[in-house]
Parts: C-alpha cells; sequence; structure tokens
C-alpha cells in the first residue's frame, strides 16, 4: 500500500498525482498533519509493538512506499496561542510533536521513501559543497557579516553580485493589497554602499553569466529537463519574476550524459531520489548548479513540456508497491 | 503578476536586526501574485482524500455550447 | 564550439502543420497560429536534420536572401532561434493521456424521468474531470436542490457549468446564489430562458441570466482552441467526441445530446459498461485526420468541430451536415 503524506491546505503537487494513482486503481492512503494533530482520524501508536495503525490499517504490515510532500507544512496552524505564554506553549508543543514525529519516522525508516523525513529540508549550503565534490561547478559564494568583506566581494565579480536567503526560504508578507515578496536580489552598487557596517549572515552570489536556465525535475535518475528561454532584456535575477513574460519559452531540454551522471551522484551522495534542480547553461557552454529543492513545484513545467511528470511520481509509486 | 517595485515594510529598527534581504522585497500586488491563487474555487474530493481540491477548467468546451460567449 | 554548423529550430511548443493550401504553425504556449507558405512547412522539415547553411544551398542556391528572408520571418515572430547544438532541444512528446475513464459529460435531468445520482456516482467512479448539467427544476423544493449540489461538491470533479430553467425562486429567492455557494465546483451558473437577460451582482460573470434557450446557445459559431491538451487528442482523437458521455432527459446514454441514437439508458444499464463498449467509443476515434473535408486542413487540430459524424468505410468519417464544414473552414 501507498502512504501519501501531505498537507490539508492546496498543495498543487499532489491532487494530480492522486489522479493519477486513483486512476490505475492503486491501493494508497493519504493522510495530513491535520489528521494526526487535529482530532480528524482516530490512530494508535503501538510502542511495543513498533506500530502505527489507522483507520485500522498497520503501517508496519500493510504500508511499502511512502510519497512525502510537504507534510509539516501546516505546522504552524496547531501552535496558535491566545496566551500571555503563548511563546512558551509554542515552544513546548512544537517540540513534543517534533519528537513524535521523529519517532514515526523511525518507525517507518524501512519502508521505501519519495524524500525521506530527513531529508525533507537539506542544508542548500551543505548541498553546493557537495555538488562541487561531485564535479558540478556552482556559483562563487560567500557567506559575510559586514560591508567591509562584502564590497570586497563585489569587487571581486565585476559580473555583479546576487543575494538569497542562506536556508532557500522564500518568505513573504501581505501588506494592504500587496504582498511583499524575498526573492533573489541584484546587488547593485547603491545597494552594496547602503548595506550596514554589520548585519546577519548573509549568502552573496556572483552573477553567472547564463544564456538560460534549466528546471530539471528528478525522480529516481529520471530527468525531466525543462530550458527557460527568456530574452536577455526581459530577463531578471530572479526567474520567478519572469514567468508571465510572453517572450519566455518553456522547452523540453537534453542534458548531456556526463552531467546527468554527475547529479545522479550528487542527488545519492545528498540522499535524494527527487527533487527540482536549478541548473544555469553559461554563455561559455558550461552548466552550473545553483540549488536542489527535495519538494520542488513541477506543474507548470510539467504542463508546458507535456512531460506528465505527476503520471510518472504516480506509476513510480505503484512500481515500488508490487 | 503585477510587480509594483523593490521596498520593504520593515522599520529602520527592525531591519537592523534582520539579513540585508529584508530591505529588497518585491511587492507585488495581491490580486496577481499567483501562489496566493485569488481567484480560483477549492471544493473537496473524497476520493482524494482533498479538502482543498482546486478547480480546474477544461482545456476545450464542454459541449456544443460555448458558454464564454454567453453574454 | 565555434566551428559547428549552424541549425534552425523552432521553439518545441511550434508546430508545423501540413495543409493541402497553406500550413499553419501552431503555438501552443501563446496559444496562437502563424500561417505559413507550403514551402516553408518544407524547408522547416528539412531544417530538422540540417544545417541552415545545407538547407540555404538546396532550395535557394541563386537566391540565398529569399531563404533568409522566412528565416528572418520565424525569428521575427519570435518562433524559433538558431542554435549550435540542436540536439540540445528535443522536441515534445505529444503523446495524449489523461488520468480519466470520461474526461467530460453533459447531462440534462428534470428529476424525474431517471435517477440522476446513479449518473453522478458512476462519473465520479470514472475520475470524470468536467460536468456540464442542464436541469429543469419545476417542483423541486429548494432543500432537495441544495442538497444534490452539496452532494456533488464532494466529488471529484474538477469543475462544473450548469444551466437552469428559469424559475422566479432562483433569482427572487437567491436560489442561484444558494446553489453556487453550495457546490464550489461550479465555475459558471446560467440561467436560461429568463425573462430578461442581466448579471448577479454578487457573482458578475459566474451566475448569468440570460433570455436565451439550450437551442439559441447551440447555434455553431466557428471557433479555435489552441492548446497543447487539444492539439495532442487532436492527433490521436476526436476532441469533441473523446471520453464524453451525455444522459438525455430520459437517461439515454448517447455520445451526443443531439443525436436521435442512445446506447443504453442508466437505469437499466451499467453506465460504466456502456461507456467500455467499443461501439460506444467508436466514434472517440474519429480524429480529424481521418474526417473527409477537414482532413486537408492546416487547421484542422485545433478547430471546434461540434459536429454529428457518419462512418464511411476504411475508417473514414464525413460530416452529416457538410454545410456546416463549409462555414468551418
Amino acid at each position: 500500500m501507498i502512504l501519501v503524506l501531505s498537507h490539508d491546505a492546496y498543495e498543487q503537487g499532489t491532487d494530480p498525482v492522486i489522479s493519477w494513482l486513483l486512476h490505475h486503481k492503486a491501493n494508497f492512503l493519504k493522510i495530513s498533519i491535520g489528521d494526526l494533530l487535529g482530532a480528524k482520524i482516530p490512530y494508535k501508536v503501538d510502542i511495543d509493538r513498533q506500530d502505527i495503525v489507522v483507520n485500522g490499517i498497520s503501517f508496519k504490515d500493510k504500508i511499502s512506499v511512502i510519497w512525502h510532500r510537504r507534510f509539516m507544512g501546516e505546522m504552524n496552524h496547531f501552535l496558535n496561542f491566545e496566551s500571555v505564554h503563548a511563546a512558551n506553549l509554542r515552544g513546548e508543543v512544537r517540540k513534543e510533536i517534533d519528537v513524535f514525529m521523529e519517532y514515526l519516522s523511525t518507525l517507518l525508516k524501512n519502508k521505501k521513501w519519495l524524500t525521506s523525513f530527513q531529508k525533507i529540508n537539506i542544508n542548500k549550503i551543505e548541498a553546493l559543497n557537495i555538488a562541487q565534490d561531485c564535479g558540478l561547478i556552482i556559483p562563487k559564494s560567500c557567506i559575510v557579516n559586514n560591508r567591509e568583506e562584502a564590497l570586497k566581494f563585489w569587487n571581486q565579480h565585476p559580473e555583479g553580485v546576487i543575494t538569497k536567503t542562506i536556508s532557500g526560504s522564500r518568505g513573504h508578507y501581505i501588506h494592504e493589497n500587496d504582498t511583499y515578496v524575498m526573492l533573489t536580489t541584484d546587488m547593485t552598487q547603491d545597494r552594496m554602499e547602503d548595506l550596514p557596517a554589520f548585519f546577519l549572515p548573509t549568502l552573496f552570489q556572483a552573477k553567472v553569466k547564463a544564456d538560460f536556465e534549466i528546471r530539471v525535475f528528478y525522480l529516481d535518475k529520471q530527468f525531466f529537463p525543462t530550458a527557460i528561454l527568456t530574452p536577455k532584456s526581459a530577463r531578471s535575477v530572479d526567474r520567478k519574476m519572469d514567468n508571465n513574460t510572453v517572450s519566455t519559452h518553456f522547452v523540453p531540454y537534453q542534458l548531456p550524459a556526463e552531467i546527468m551522471e554527475k547529479l545522479n551522484v550528487f542527488m545519492e551522495k545528498i540522499g535524494l531520489n527527487t527533487g527540482s534542480i536549478d541548473l544555469m547553461k553559461c554563455q561559455d557552454g558550461s552548466l552550473v548548479f545553483l540549488e536542489v529543492n527535495p519538494v520542488g513545484q513541477y506543474s507548470a513545467e510539467s504542463e508546458r513540456c507535456n512531460y506528465k511528470i505527476e503520471k510518472s511520481i504516480a506509476e513510480w509509486l505503484i512500481k515500488q508497491d508490487n | 503578476m503585477n510587480i509594483k517595485g523593490i521596498e520593504t515594510i520593515f522599520d529602520d529598527k527592525l531591519l537592523a536586526q534582520l539579513p540585508p534581504t529584508y530591505r529588497y522585497l518585491v511587492r507585488i500586488e495581491s490580486s496577481t501574485f499567483k501562489e496566493h491563487f485569488t481567484g480560483y474555487r477549492f471544493s473537496k474530493s473524497e476520493r482524494h482524500f482533498s479538502k482543498n481540491f482546486i478547480n480546474a477548467n477544461a482545456y476545450k468546451p464542454l459541449s456544443e455550447i460555448v458558454y464564454q460567449d454567453i453574454k | 564550439m565555434e566551428n559547428k554548423p549552424i541549425y534552425f529550430k523552432l521553439f518545441a511548443h511550434n508546430i508545423p502543420v501540413l495543409g493541402k493550401e497553406r500550413s499553419a504553425i501552431y503555438d501552443l504556449q501563446k496559444g496562437e497560429i502563424v500561417f505559413i507558405p507550403n514551402i516553408l512547412f518544407q524547408i522547416i522539415q528539412d531544417l530538422k536534420q540540417s544545417s541552415l547553411a545545407i538547407v540555404k544551398n538546396q532550395y535557394a542556391p541563386k537566391q540565398p536572401e529569399l531563404f533568409d528572408n522566412y528565416i528572418d520571418f520565424l525569428i521575427k515572430k519570435d518562433l524559433g532561434f538558431k542554435t549550435k547544438s540542436p540536439e540540445s532541444f528535443p522536441e515534445i512528446d505529444l503523446s495524449y493521456q489523461v488520468p480519466a475513464g470520461i474526461y467530460n459529460a453533459v447531462i440534462e435531468s428534470d428529476f424525474e424521468q431517471y435517477d440522476i445520482s446513479l449518473a453522478i456516482n458512476s462519473l465520479d467512479e470514472l475520475l470524470c474531470r468536467h460536468l456540464e448539467l442542464r436541469l429543469q427544476i419545476n417542483g423541486i423544493e429548494e432543500d432537495f436542490l441544495l442538497q444534490f449540489f452539496r452532494e456533488i461538491n464532494h466529488k471529484s470533479f474538477r469543475s462544473m457549468v450548469v444551466f437552469i430553467e428559469y424559475r422566479p425562486e432562483l433569482w427572487q429567492e437567491d436560489w442561484a446564489i444558494k446553489v453556487f455557494e453550495a457546490c464550489r465546483k461550479i465555475e459558471q451558473l446560467i440561467i436560461i430562458n429568463c425573462p430578461i437577460s442581466f448579471k448577479s451582482d454578487q457573482y458578475t460573470d459566474k451566475i448569468i441570466y440570460t433570455t436565451q434557450s439550450l437551442d439559441e446557445l447551440s447555434i455553431y459559431k466557428k471557433r479555435y482552441i489552441v492548446n497543447i491538451n487539444y492539439f495532442s487528442e487532436a492527433l490521436h482523437f476526436n476532441p469533441f467526441y473523446n471520453r464524453k458521455v451525455c444522459i438525455d432527459k430520459e437517461g439515454n446514454i448517447k455520445n451526443d445530446l443531439r443525436e436521435n441514437h442512445a446506447w443504453g439508458n442508466v437505469e437499466k444499464d451499467n453506465l460504466l459498461k456502456v461507456i467500455d463498449s467499443e461501439e460506444f467509443k467508436s466514434i472517440w476515434e474519429a480524429s480529424p485526420d481521418k474526417i473527409e473535408g477537414l482532413k486537408d486542413s492546416p487547421l484542422r487540430y485545433c478547430q471546434f468541430l461540434p459536429f454529428q459524424l457518419s462512418k464511411n468505410e476504411h475508417n473514414t468519417w464525413s460530416v452529416v451536415n457538410e454545410n456546416i464544414l463549409q462555414t468551418a473552414n
């Protein structure tokens, strides 16, 4: 049986795969963090038997493969307390849940996972080093806490410098009718000079002289690469700002065999069997590795290139279950 | 996506406690920010175990009547 | 790298289609059509195999500027690009696949002549993605109507279009709004045969009151649908009939409501079995390439085809009312 771990809020990558599981009449169960914490379904964790029984289904006996898709994404929903002690309560309840989840993942560690519990939040900086160790080219990067070092880095890279979050997270803040989003930021001279003398550790990267960006959905050694061809005049440092440009073309791309081999080794080393990998094709022909997102979205690229990635994911799960 | 500019919503005191990236947030008109899914309707699907099942229009007319033509 | 020959590629989402007198490039990403002469179609085919220099020499050895004009036209229209590594840009796989036994269904009902919930449940089981309902609700209580729609709100349909025959309560007692709110799968609610036409204040463009009847709304209008799903479906199937089922007011199972022939009745026959029969599915295979009078049109993979068809020998099809096809082309 296939177990799908997702959340109750809309998550665009989950339902399309479930449609294929249903179409193929696969044996599956989906549970959300809300089901486990929101008193929606009865379950028992039998510590003696080292088993979880949900709706009468023994995970130990019945579940063979687990698709882990943003399961913990709605955690904060359960940490809203109206109390003067809210901060303490949040910390304590969060710890309870984390330890509980950690135990559940231990119980299920011998199942086949599509994105194991421990790898859902990889360290993106460490990922750069692992990629480098695998022979992939990465952008020149540094983390600094002061203007002087930042300016030095900026001066060493006349092609320009960008900054983005160390964790890869991308917060957004709603204020009146607008949403303020943290994307990759182009560090112009003005912005560099405006930096305070000291600041919290911040990631700076040299800009890559890119011809175009390639987004690769990776599924257990299968590659679904999409080249995103945007005219240079319309290009931003963050592709998320370009997607609506009418002159952007999403086309299938054939990665060189050597790069696929390196990416296979990289994914194995980092412990991921799926993910969305961002690459840059440079003007000199080389390919630069930017990052991997363990639960990246794939729908837009899948639809534009007719890749049917959702079908491939469903069929992979079914294959593991048989 | 209607991008209105690069700015911050945080005051100087708060910005001093945050990484510099918080100074350069991209300001987008919320109704055009795709990730809010403004204008979409959500139902449920028991078969999908889905409590937020997004509506999606067909890529073709469902019958000989093209309802988009109705004024 | 520098000495490699230069190739020209259309962006993979731009697909050239050969017609008898002219050809077309379908831009499946922008949803647009660009007409081209047949000679340019042939040039594009040859450019898949050979470099620009070779094809140029082959077509216009004495007037290279003619060839250059064609390539400039394609680049100016943002349809393609030059590259030294054509092998990096494969074509799009145009196979048609949907996770649904039935993609769309059209159901008529007055809630009297057959049990509509039988049909709804079977369609849910088939993972039918889109549902069009045509309802008459004379004599129906409000609670019954709302409960009917609340139940559909839990099914697996991805969207619904609902036509309801006018009844004063729909507007005066806000039944239409209540229906729209009870079933959030409804994308469009259209009240037909109204005394006057107007739009809902609360859900403008979602709830529409029209004086028109279903017959008036069914009058054929020329229409082109340019997207990758429609295109890939039309390559292999008839996009109007493929994976569609219709159920008329009496519960008869049909390929299209305007047809007289029924393949069964939901009260007597198992809908899933009827749909799975070869006879029912035969018309699904009437792809534009198999339809007389249409197969030579460069627009055959984007044309809206709500035509009644008859099957000929040798696996070809004809449009019953040929005059309609003249209008369409």
